[in-house]
């Protein structure tokens, strides 16, 4: 019995690798992705965060027809995202070059849908400033903003030798943090302008629940799908990773505006503090942020040796 | 025609002689990680048995179907008829999509040229990369399969993987004969011979890439 409780408690030690793998165990152990979160690869990580959490405040500010929104969606998406972006890339003065193979890469794809919301949303801006307002570009430039906010998780979903990021749940999560996040500076923003907030609150609460579900959804379809998976939500869980994920994911991303949210039911939308929602927006955005820097950092490869030590 | 690689681990010694090869053959730097030796220990069954080290070199696999070929957003990395899968430095914007796109980690991004002895300065070798073989930083690169040497023996009349004038220099650097070079889809190859009389495999094959590097795996 104890030689099986002590075979089953190393075992497990070698399956959840919570540190990076040894020097010597490179790429045949779980080995961890490092140019898309360290050094100049952080700057991804801001430009795949701030293109969508762009794309979703533009997205909210179209349905709400709030201009200034559009405007703050706008700067975000195309000025910081697209900054990161050039940061990240060792050649930015080659990314005219991007868009050459739309067919069959999520970063072209991308690049073309970001430069379309870039001059369509420039346009609707000046026609919605002007007092006028066009509903087919509106529905146009949903639609685009919608697959801007589903890029990035594509690019991350693409890649099949990295299990913490090879599923649909990925996209799906990104698409509802963008719009969550989205709704939270929409929402702000609805307040310092005195307009009414009770549509965009509306949102929020199906948005917070649902993305709080997903992460939870996520994190168990990795943990099922692969022992490679299962090292990496280890690393996440229990892992040198677990402090940012339980205070900056859980408890900052996720419990804070829950218990918002709640309290929230306890009034008629809009007639509660305008602090707290200042304080959900605040916490929302430092945990999408957050939970993004965690899936980033939590990638693994799976081993080139078949069978992991 | 499709160039590939087998590799009969049974003869592999360890030595690093394809490694060194392939480093002097394309002017690498220190970060440039074209041929990776791997090793592990593959612990006892059982308590007290013996532990085994497992062995094994790792270059870009030329996919038929390569990730990194769909992943990039420039078209830098490209297929070639023959099979082999290339970057082009001028059009790589090192957004490292390739890198990530990769199930097999072969690719590395050259942030800076560094020396190989730090603080010693280039050394003479170093110092002639400018003119023979010329490095782009901020691109990510990879094996080549040494594809100047394969174009300008073809040109001679010469075969690859037979003449050493037009075989990767790796091939031509080891001291088994643990790696032949050919090609695949010859069924008189040598390549083509070794894959079916000991049934060589690829790594992973379960990842639906179809490389074109294969093992001959330990017994």
């Amino acid at each position: 019995m104890e030689d099986t409780a002590h075979t089953k408690s190393r075992r497990e030690k070698q399956q959840f690798a919570h540190v990076h793998s040894k020097p010597w165990e490179w790429m045949t152990n779980y080995t961890q992705q490092t140019e898309w979160i360290e050094g100049s690869g952080k700057f991804i990580w801001l430009a795949l965060f701030l293109t969508e959490l762009g794309a979703g405040i533009y997205f909210m500010s179209v349905l709400f027809t709030n201009p200034v929104g559009m405007l703050v969606g706008w700067i975000v998406c195309m000025v910081l995202g697209c900054l990161a972006f050039l940061m990240h890339t060792g050649h930015p003065l080659r990314l005219y070059r991007a868009p050459s193979r739309f067919a069959s890469s999520w970063i072209s794809r991308g690049f073309t849908f970001v430069s379309l919301l870039g001059i369509l949303g420039l346009i609707n801006m000046i026609v919605v400033f002007a007092g006028a307002h066009s509903i087919i570009l509106s529905v146009i430039l949903c639609i685009i903003s919608l697959v801007v906010m589903i890029y990035a998780g594509m690019v991350l979903s693409f890649n099949n030798g990295i299990p913490m990021w090879n599923t649909g749940l990925v996209p799906f999560s990104f698409v509802i943090a963008a719009l969550w996040g989205g709704a939270e500076v929409v929402l702000a923003l609805h307040i310092l302008q005195g307009l009414p907030v009770a549509g965009v609150e509306h949102w929020i609460r199906f948005l917070l629940p649902c993305f709080s579900l997903i992460i939870i959804l996520y994190l168990y379809n990795i943990w099922i799908s692969s022992d490679t998976g299962k090292a990496s939500v280890a690393r996440l869980l229990k892992g040198d990773l677990s402090i940012y994920f339980y205070v900056f994911v859980v408890l900052i991303g996720l419990i804070i505006p829950l218990l918002i949210l709640a309290y929230s039911y306890t009034y008629a939308p809009g007639t509660h503090p305008s602090s707290l929602y200042v304080l959900a927006l605040v916490c929302g955005l430092i945990g999408d942020l957050s939970v993004r820097y965690c899936i980033m950092k939590s990638a693994y490869y799976n081993p080139i040796l078949k069978t992991a030590i | 025609m499709r160039w590939g690689m087998v590799y009969n681990l049974e003869r592999c010694i360890h030595c690093g002689g394809c490694v060194s090869s392939c480093i002097l053959a394309n002017f690498l730097t220190p970060d440039m990680k074209w041929r990776r030796m791997l090793n592990r220990e593959i612990k006892p069954p059982t308590k007290g048995g013996k532990a085994a080290r497992q062995w094994l070199v790792a270059q870009c696999n030329h996919c038929e179907d390569a990730a990194c070929v769909e992943a990039c957003p420039t078209g830098a990395t490209y297929r070639r008829e023959d099979g082999i899968v290339l970057i082009d430095s001028d059009i790589c914007i090192g957004c490292r999509a390739c890198m990530m796109a990769c199930p097999y980690q072969q690719r590395s991004y050259l942030e800076e040229i560094t020396e190989w002895f730090p603080g010693q300065g280039f050394t003479e070798w170093e110092q002639m990369r400018e003119k023979l073989s010329p490095k782009v930083p901020g691109t990510v690169n990879k094996c080549n399969f040494c594809y100047q040497r394969i174009d300008e023996g073809l040109k001679k009349g010469l075969t690859p993987g037979v003449d050493r004038e037009a075989t990767p220099a790796c091939v031509n650097g080891c001291p088994t004969k643990t790696m032949a070079f050919g090609d695949l889809d010859d069924p008189d190859s040598e390549v083509s011979r070794l894959i079916a009389g000991h049934k060589a495999e690829p790594l992973h094959p379960e990842w639906g890439t179809n490389p074109s590097i294969f093992y001959i795996f330990e017994s």
